[in-house]
């Protein structure tokens, strides 16, 4: 029998059910770490620890979650802080070196649905556009990627990263157009 | 990414070929640095032992042939001097057993 995610957020917080939770996490696992691979430069080590991170912190903070929002947009709320934080110490440390490791990127790519002919353009695809996200500020990928990757509305964004909805547009709007410049100069440069 | 030049058409690919992370562990990795759940209280498991206990006795005493039992213990003991000498010798020599092993550490 299927389960909703109210279900089983039910049983987390009323019974400290942790099969309950390892469902909620099998549920949400591959789209949050994809999403967290995007948004570290496809680093995959870094993702996982932050993925990781934030499913201990949603257990912690499960008993607040009061249903508003979806259970996804709330999940990515905690990633998001989790990612700031993460890379404004890295930052103060000076130990920026999150986006060097590109070579083992395909390692653990499987298709949708678990084809085993694994579209390796495909792939390059997903970390190129990981590796040219690294040039937007942290604000201006994640927005970038709630809004045409996971398709939030703008406002779902604003309450996921805690901005005003005028920011979100603009940092929306930004981030295009610098990728736009990006990806002119790649073709630029693939025809020359 | 070169054959792109929209970014929305970009992102649309990226999001019909999102790629199925495997789990590999991961959510295991999850829910061992979860917190354990909290131990029952120091009444509430001895409330529940007590129960039990009850429950079990109850049981033993409906369904166990106790009047059988009964009849089995001796209603007298014979002993003569040697055996009691024997039996207190033989206690003694495991209590010394049980110092020995005791204060040499030797388990």
């Amino acid at each position: 029998m299927h389960r909703t995610d109210q279900d089983l957020i039910k049983a987390v917080v009323k019974e400290d059910s942790h099969t309950a939770f390892a469902e909620l996490v099998k549920r949400y696992q591959s789209p949050l770490r994809y999403s967290l691979r995007q948004l570290t430069g496809w680093n995959e080590a870094l993702a996982d620890d932050l993925a990781q991170e934030t499913f201990i912190k949603a257990h912690r903070a499960l008993a607040g979650y009061k249903g508003k929002a979806k259970f996804s947009s709330w999940l990515y709320r905690i990633a998001y802080n989790e990612m700031v934080s993460h890379f404004r110490v890295a930052r103060n440390r000076e130990l920026t070196g999150h986006i060097n490791d590109f070579d083992s990127v395909t390692d653990d790519l499987c298709e949708t649905g678990g084809d085993a002919s694994v579209d390796s353009a495909n792939q390059n695809l997903h970390r190129d556009l990981a590796k040219a996200m690294q040039s937007l500020s942290d604000n201006q990928r994640m927005a970038l990627h709630l809004h045409l990757h996971r398709e939030c509305t703008q406002q779902e964004i604003s309450d996921i990263m805690s901005i005003p909805l005028g920011t979100v547009k603009t940092l929306i709007t930004r981030g295009k157009s610098r990728l736009q410049e990006l990806l002119i100069e790649w073709n630029t440069a693939a025809k020359t | 990414m070169n054959k792109h030049t929209d970014i929305d058409d970009l992102f649309a690919t990226t999001r019909h070929t999102e790629p199925y992370i495997d789990n590999a562990g991961f959510s295991t990795k999850v829910l061992a640095r979860l917190p354990q759940r909290a131990e029952l209280s120091f009444w509430k498991e001895t409330l529940i032992t007590l129960a039990f206990t009850a429950l079990g006795c109850t049981l033993a005493y409906l369904f166990f042939p106790s009047e059988q039992l009964t009849l089995l213990v001796p209603s007298k003991v014979v002993i003569s001097p040697m055996t009691l000498l024997t039996i207190t010798g033989l206690i003694s020599l495991a209590c010394a057993s049980a110092y020995w092993v005791d204060k040499t550490n030797r388990l």
